[in-house]
């Protein structure tokens, strides 16, 4: 009996340690996914093929950042619009960033300027020549541009907006810019509850994707304390992890931004009125 | 007889937490000193309180005592107490291999090492439901530790594969350490044995520590204080593993070993809950089955005492044709699903250049693979059992094979490992990340759900056999 099971385990194991010894292989993605640096898809040419695993590193997806036509046609008008207000011609500079806005409402300071010209104030110029142009941005480094418009290594201005450079109570720090997200770290400026802000504002290809990573992503992680409340219109999640984070989360169209603040005391769910009074002043 | 078993109880307890101690003192002191100085400098300290707490030896019984016996002390303490563990300590940098793999091949691996090599010593050697639990308990310990996080660092033969295994080497050269041992406690006692195995690996420690004197001097005057709470683990240690081997033999003495895993996780969600330290998420369906196959698994291994101990009157029946074919069917299919689909997993990445990859791991790389696999171990070990083991013993490995498949269903999406050898490592390194995330998904595996009904039927079989008298070892037909 025991000479059997001995053959029996013995011819078994060695036929189990062979057969997975054979090549296996791997789905991996591979192909180009184009954005805008204003943070639209373009374009997406991305399949999934089989190889083997030992290959499969080969295989990634590149991102390529261009300016689209829309976008560029969006950045003639928008500069137009800064020439016309510094010549004074503010019904020329109305129109065109009417137009501006009428297209994409969150393009850089087109509707700031705009609300300023029909309560009849002058504005004063954006002299930035980029979408998203700011001196302590950096690219992630991910991109590679290809195509017949001008390629750009800087951050889309629908991103950068969340991001600000200003922000009562608090001193921006130097922002993480990529192709599809942005962040910035924000220190107190006074005496603060929390040690530190974290702003990230990340660029989905549907509503519906940017809900789904808040419910996903953001509350398995800060599920603690949770409650729902309104920031500037936005249906937005509050949460906590229970020890030292909490987080207002809200869904902007195709945007997903997140406010992440560190608690000093340990006590996350007392920063709520920091971090209500902070996603206040974002768009 | 019931206080015995109550010291018996008492004193595994003790070495659970002294392993406990040992493990997170060294991995304190790791970091610190040299490996010499860590795995010599606290067998002093444990030499003196084994003396203090234990007794001296008398000198006239080491006297007249056999030569062998002495030698065979003093090499199992060299071997089992400085140079296992100083073998593991050379592999250890401050966190590679990461903790919960230093867990899986210095406590469960060992102690499994200790009841298979056990097995062709005659004197100790265990039955082979003990056996089969040893490997069914490291399979439940595999689940349980990579399940402390998620994603999990656990992913033993990955990432640090030479370093594992030269500790699987060092577990080969604790457990013959702890068989020259027993044999020793045996023949010499313990308060004579256990001074003379602390004092040969202490000479040992001190040979080793003599390349590391300059440094010696600056680590005794810095870190004292971390040598002296590891050598007091080690004695603690050390006193039970003496009494237990003195008291119920090496095989079932691993039980400590085997279960400690279990012990470190209760005292991370300690620390957990306490929010200072301590792996997180826990994946508390993996920690609840690992824990209650080790659990199962080891109480097999507690009550399995070796066939030598029991005598002839114990054979037990020869089992017959159908129940025989039928735990042989159930192991080749557990061991076919080894190599059938487990989980899909699902790498992604995006830190860099964006990458993707969806492949099946196969039942050897998850948990469910391994628990289906020592279910079926289980039963054919109680169906092919012969001479000895104790009823009650076989009653608690069919209850531990119950136990490894409720575990495979609960675990069925828990990987073996996270790592892989061909992902790029900028994907890895940021998991668990917003950056990077890895997930699987548990697959119905025919294979899988054919070894585990087939292992359910032979179980079903085995039970006839236990409500037996054991000593009718007689033929039996089905």
């Amino acid at each position: 009996m025991k000479r059997y099971a001995a053959v029996l385990i013995a011819g078994s194991l060695a036929a189990a340690l062979l057969v997975p010894g054979c090549q296996r292989t791997v789905e991996v993605q591979t192909g180009t996914r184009t954005v805008c640096t204003a943070g639209e898809l373009v374009s997406e040419d991305i399949k999934t093929i089989e190889v083997p695993v030992k290959d499969a590193a080969n295989y990634r997806v590149k991102t390529v950042t261009i300016t689209c036509d829309t976008h560029s046609g969006l950045s003639k008008l928008y500069s137009e619009a800064q020439a016309a207000i510094a010549a004074g011609d503010l019904a020329a500079a109305k129109d065109k960033l009417a137009q501006v806005v009428a297209s994409n409402p969150t393009y850089r300071k087109a509707k700031q300027q705009l609300d300023e010209i029909n309560a009849g104030k002058k504005p004063t110029p954006d002299t930035g020549t980029d979408p998203g142009d700011d001196p302590g941005a950096n690219n992630g480094g991910s991109t590679t541009p290809t195509g017949s418009t001008t390629p750009t290594a800087t951050a889309p201005s629908a991103l950068t907006g969340w991001i600000p450079g200003t922000l009562s109570g608090w001193t921006a720090q130097k922002p993480t810019v990529d192709a599809l997200s942005v962040a910035r770290e924000y220190v107190p400026s006074g005496s603060s509850p929390a040690i530190n802000l974290v702003i990230v504002a990340e660029q989905f290809s549907s509503e519906a994707d940017a809900k789904k990573s808040i419910d996903q992503v953001v509350k398995a992680r800060y599920g603690k304390d949770a409650a729902n409340l309104t920031v500037n219109g936005h249906a937005a999640y509050f949460g906590t992890d229970g020890r030292s984070f909490a987080v207002i989360a809200f869904p902007a169209g195709k945007v997903m931004v997140a406010l992440e603040m560190a608690a000093k005391s340990g006590a996350p769910k007392a920063l709520r009125p920091q971090l209500e009074a902070a996603a206040k002043q974002l768009p | 007889m019931k206080r015995a078993w109550m010291n018996g109880l008492g004193a595994l307890l003790v070495l659970v937490a002294g392993l406990g101690a040992v493990f997170v003192f060294s991995t304190v002191a790791a970091d610190e000193m040299p490996d010499a100085i860590t795995a010599g400098a606290p067998l002093f300290a444990a030499l003196v309180l084994t003396l203090l707490f234990g007794g001296m030896p008398r000198v006239e019984r080491i006297r007249s005592a056999d030569r062998r016996q002495v030698t065979f002390a003093v090499a199992g303490g060299i071997a089992a107490w400085w140079l296992a563990p100083l073998i593991v300590l050379a592999q250890r940098l401050s966190d590679a291999p990461p903790g919960a793999e230093v867990v899986f091949f210095t406590l469960a691996v060992w102690g499994a090492c200790l009841v298979l090599v056990a097995l062709a010593i005659r004197a100790e050697k265990p039955p082979l439901t003990a056996a089969a639990a040893a490997v069914a308990s490291v399979a439940g310990s595999a689940t349980l530790l990579a399940s402390w996080e998620r994603p999990s660092s656990f992913s033993p033969f990955i990432r640090y594969a030479e370093r594992e295994i030269w500790m699987v080497v060092a577990g080969v050269v604790f457990a013959l350490g702890m068989l020259a041992l027993v044999r020793a406690v045996r023949a010499l006692g313990v308060r004579e044995a256990a001074p003379l195995a602390l004092s040969g690996a202490a000479a040992a420690g001190l040979l080793g520590m003599l390349g590391s004197v300059g440094e010696l001097r600056f680590m005794a005057a810095q870190q004292w204080l971390s040598l002296l709470y590891l050598g007091i683990a080690i004695a603690i240690a050390f006193g039970a593993w003496m009494r237990l081997l003195s008291a119920v033999g090496a095989s079932r003495a691993a039980t400590g070993m085997l279960v400690a895993p279990v012990g470190l996780t209760l005292l991370t969600v300690v620390e957990r809950l306490t929010g200072i330290y301590g792996p997180d998420p826990f994946e508390w369906t993996g920690i609840v089955a690992g824990s209650a196959v080790v659990v199962a698994s080891s109480v097999v291994v507690w009550l399995a005492v070796p066939a030598t101990r029991l005598g002839s009157s114990h054979l037990e029946p020869v089992p017959g044709r159908l129940r025989m074919g039928l735990a042989s069917a159930a192991f080749v299919a557990s061991l076919a699903s080894l190599a059938s689909p487990g989980v899909q997993a699902t790498s992604e990445g995006h830190a860099t250049t964006p990458f993707s990859a969806t492949w099946i791991m196969v039942g050897a790389e998850t948990a469910t693979g391994w628990l289906v696999f020592s279910a079926a171990l289980l039963v054919l070990a109680v169906v092919a059992e012969r001479a000895s083991a104790a009823r009650a013993s076989r009653i608690a490995a069919l209850v531990a094979a119950v136990t490894s498949g409720i575990a495979a269903v609960l675990a069925a999406a828990t990987p073996l490992h996270t790592w892989t050898t061909w992902i790029p490592a900028d994907v890895q390194q940021t998991y668990g990340t917003e950056y990077a995330r890895f997930v699987t998904e548990a697959l119905v595996d025919p294979v899988r759900i054919v070894a585990l009904v087939l292992t359910a039927a032979a179980l079903v079989s085995a039970v006839p056999m236990l409500v037996r008298p054991a000593s009718q070892a007689t033929e039996e037909v089905d």
